[in-house]
């Protein structure tokens, strides 16, 4: 069973992609069926989208915590798709059941979805490759792959990821055995002293934290706690809190 | 000053009393700012909700961890446990005006050398760090510790803060 397929993007996250990107969506089978509730349910995890423009979108969907994984998994798919670093886009994924499994514990997030997120970069360069190929017309196994580029070795020509986009996205998805894997000592970033990719932001105070999100119109909920365990509310006084400047309502 | 604490108290009152009907004047990131509510509150809380200046944190608000630390008339200071009416009249300088395109010698540093994991306290951190270097611009080990030891790192990046610090100190030597 493929675990690489094309989705369209009206799906999932329209915002995220425009009209021309592809869209690749990876499956994964969750670790244990019972937790999941749905045996028979194959769930995608993680999307990665080409734009015309040549921006690519890898989502990270597991929670980054100081563990580096907004960085590792996305650098996962950018190396197997070969493209380059500094044209890619790490989004944030929403909590939705789609991604699968999104608990960020016991330090196996790369372990786990390694694999599929390789292929997932490995397909997208395939299907990048058919899409010149096709263009070209000439066979596949003339062309390569150079760092957000697609190369027919005999004569030279190039073309961009961009620009093969729109392309590639009519293209089927191909079998897993059709989208070999990179060698290790071909990885470019994988294995190799990454920056995080929210370094910049971190270090001018740009990067946004939970706490930091603002819509306009929000309020905010504190919890009070009774005093002792299992405690139970006899009453409630809150006139004092509701003088408090700010305060909506208990 | 050595005065009777009933005194000092009751000057104390007067002034906030005062204050509280006043508008309060500071500075922040080099803009002239104007304040007329509670001169209790946090100055964090005026950089963060008023300003939405999100790159100060609050970690802990009792002036523990140092994720909200700011300058304040050139000094290291935790904005959390500095009242407005101490933060009036002085010049406050946030990390989103270290500098104009994060290419202060400290945030070079840190770039260069990948400091941050989850980042949350590094706002802080290299506040804090730019105040040492301003009094210490060759920090030896044990002056690192003195100045940094008030700002926690969960993530335990401590061993590149200090890397990064000799780093930006050879760098503007």
């Amino acid at each position: 069973m493929n675990r690489i397929e094309r989705v369209s993007r009206r799906g999932f996250l329209g915002s995220v992609f425009s009209a021309g990107a592809l869209v690749l969506a990876g499956r994964v089978l969750p670790l244990h069926a019972a937790t999941s509730g749905k045996s028979a349910t194959f769930q995608p995890n993680v999307y990665l989208g080409i734009e015309p423009t040549g921006k690519v979108i890898i989502v990270a969907h597991r929670s980054e915590m100081g563990t580096g994984n907004r960085t590792s998994l996305p650098m996962l798919v950018a190396d197997e798709l070969d493209a380059d670093w500094k044209m890619v886009t790490v989004e944030q994924a929403i909590g939705d059941p789609r991604y699968g499994s999104q608990n960020t514990d016991g330090s196996h997030s790369v372990r786990e979805f390694f694999d599929v997120l390789r292929e997932a970069g490995a397909s997208g360069r395939v299907m990048l490759i058919q899409a010149a190929a096709q263009r070209w017309k000439v066979a596949p196994t003339e062309c390569e792959t150079a760092l957000h580029t697609v190369i027919h070795r005999p004569s030279g020509r190039r073309l961009a990821y961009g620009e093969l986009a729109a392309a590639a996205s009519k293209l089927p998805v191909p079998k897993k055995e059709d989208a070999p894997l990179k060698a290790r000592s071909a990885w470019r970033y994988v294995g190799k002293d990454m920056h995080l990719y929210d370094l910049a932001d971190i270090c001018t105070g740009k990067a946004i934290y939970g706490m930091d999100a603002h819509i306009d119109g929000m309020v905010h909920a504190s919890v009070e706690h009774p005093p002792v365990l299992g405690g139970k509310v006899k009453s409630c006084d809150d006139k004092e809190a509701l003088k408090v400047a700010g305060v909506h309502q208990t | 000053m050595n005065w009777p604490s009933s005194l000092r108290l009751s000057c104390l009152s007067r002034t906030r009393i005062i204050l509280e009907g006043l508008v309060m004047q500071l500075t922040v990131n080099r803009v002239a700012r104007q304040y007329d509510g509670d001169p209790e509150m946090p100055l964090l809380w005026y950089l963060r909700d008023l300003l939405r200046l999100t790159g100060t944190k609050f970690g802990c608000g009792i002036g523990l961890c140092g994720a909200c630390t700011v300058h304040v008339n050139g000094e290291a200071q935790r904005s959390c446990v500095m009242r407005m009416s101490d933060a009036a009249g002085k010049e406050v300088v946030t990390i989103e005006a270290l500098s104009a395109n994060g290419d202060h010698p400290v945030q070079l540093a840190w770039k260069q050398i990948n400091v941050p994991q989850c980042g949350y306290c590094q706002s802080g951190q290299i506040m804090q760090a730019v105040a040492l270097l301003k009094g210490k611009p060759s920090p030896t080990d044990q002056d690192i510790d003195e100045a940094m030891q008030g700002n926690i790192c969960r993530c335990g990046t401590y061993q590149r803060i200090r890397q990064a610090i000799h780093i930006a100190a050879e760098r503007k030597a």
